[in-house]
């Protein structure tokens, strides 16, 4: 039997059945939180905003239409969280300098060098300029296309297509060379 | 070009922490879910935009009720009517005016029971003559019958005249009455529950808050806007303008 699609969960939230939004949640909340927190790089703030975006899925239900796929809405609104975010505090806050994410921080020397390239990608991640970054993480965890990301972006296919090329060689860079 | 997925990349992306949301987080969010869709749980369903329909339907009750109400107040006797009365009673029989409801129900009977004699019937009939075409059908079948209802046959039809005459007016009436209508339901309507505002004006009235240098309100609006239109995508221009900053 066929898998309910994300769609038809969120129509059914949005017709009264709660059970439908825990799965749909339950689907996507890693995902999701893992995209807001590698946005922000602060936990508290991170947070804050993931609970923020899904309590806007949550009031915008009644107008939901199923016109692209939920993953690409949900992260649209992401996006738009974080832009706000962003705007408040200004662009510059969210360059290099933040809490750090657990995890993230250099491994011993005796690690292996496995972890050793695993540091440099997770810095390199972070260092990444925030739209080359979002790019990253909404074909990373959002499993957005080229075309998905400038459309839940607001930008056009070239642009989109671009930071994400960008944010890729950087990465790859980090993590072949050191 | 749907996929520019790098798989190494891939790889070491999934290596990093694998973050999860506390499960605090979840029980909050999971709440605000039940919560919020019960305390707004739709009668019907209603389908994203389309929920103007309630405030709509709402309106159109009123609107109804009002619509009714005016209408039962401009059906009372009419004074044109009662004011001629007395000149119709005084000239012939022919010219007694319909009378109005009070003897609608009476009005068969009477009929049914009136001895044969026109000379008796005439000023009985002065009263119940045509309240409604109904009795004053029934009248003219009863004087078709008797060979000697012939002043009766006469007062059934122009009674019929006269009911008729009543109707037109009454729409007339109905028609002056319409077009007052919209005015007292658009009233009504505007009362029971503005329709969300457009995301468009809305931006220009933050923008303009923004130009005036009422950024609190400024803000606010904006946030209400956020929630209103979580998806919706400012254009640059618009977000410069919105947000001045």
């Amino acid at each position: 039997m066929a898998e309910v699609t994300d769609e038809e969960l969120m129509l059914a939230y949005r017709g009264g059945d709660a059970a439908a939004f825990e799965t749909l949640y339950s689907r996507h909340r890693a995902r999701l939180y893992r995209f807001v927190l590698r946005s922000v790089k602060s936990r508290a703030v991170g947070e804050e905003l993931f609970q923020e975006v899904w309590l806007r899925v949550i009031d915008a239900r009644g107008r939901y239409t199923p016109q692209a796929r939920f993953t690409t809405w949900l992260f649209t609104i992401a996006h738009n969280q974080l832009v706000d975010h962003w705007r408040k505090r200004g662009l510059t806050l969210v360059a290099l300098e933040g809490d750090d994410l657990p995890g993230n921080s250099p491994d011993p020397a005796d690690q292996a060098q496995a972890r050793e390239s695993l540091a440099r990608f997770a810095a390199a991640l972070e260092a990444l300029p925030p739209l080359q970054r979002e790019a990253f993480l909404l074909h990373e965890e959002g499993g957005l296309t080229v075309a998905e990301i400038a459309a839940a972006t607001r930008t056009n296919e070239e642009a989109a297509k671009s930071r994400l090329r960008y944010a890729m060689a950087k990465l790859k860079a980090a993590v072949d060379h050191g | 070009m749907a996929d520019e997925r790098d798989p190494k990349l891939s790889q070491h992306y999934r290596d990093l922490e694998p973050l999860e949301p506390p499960a605090e987080l979840d029980r909050r969010i999971l709440a605000a879910a039940r919560e919020r869709q019960a305390a707004h749980a739709p009668l019907v369903a209603p389908a994203g935009r389309h929920r103007w329909y309630y405030s709509l339907a709402a309106a159109a009750v009123l609107v109804l009720a009002v619509a009714i109400t005016l209408h039962v107040e401009r059906d009372r006797p009419d004074p044109e009517t009662t004011a001629t009365a007395p000149q119709a009673r005084s000239g012939t029989i022919t010219q007694e005016p319909p009378a109005e409801s009070k003897r609608a129900d009476a009005a068969p009977a009477v009929a049914e029971s009136r001895p044969s004699s026109p000379a008796a019937d005439a000023p009985a009939l002065e009263k119940p003559a045509a309240p409604t075409p109904r009795p004053a059908a029934k009248a003219q079948a009863k004087a078709k019958a008797e060979a000697q209802a012939v002043p009766e046959a006469r007062d059934a039809m122009q009674a019929q005249g006269e009911t008729q005459e009543r109707a037109r007016r009454e729409s007339s009436v109905m028609a002056r009455s319409a077009p007052a209508q919209p005015d007292v339901g658009g009233a009504a309507a505007a009362r029971v529950a503005p329709p969300p505002e457009r995301p468009e004006p809305w931006l220009e009235r933050i923008a303009e808050l923004r130009s005036r240098g009422r950024h609190a309100e400024a803000d606010r609006e904006l946030a209400a806007f956020r929630r209103a239109y979580p998806d919706y995508r400012l254009s640059e221009v618009m977000r410069e303008r919105v947000e001045g900053r």
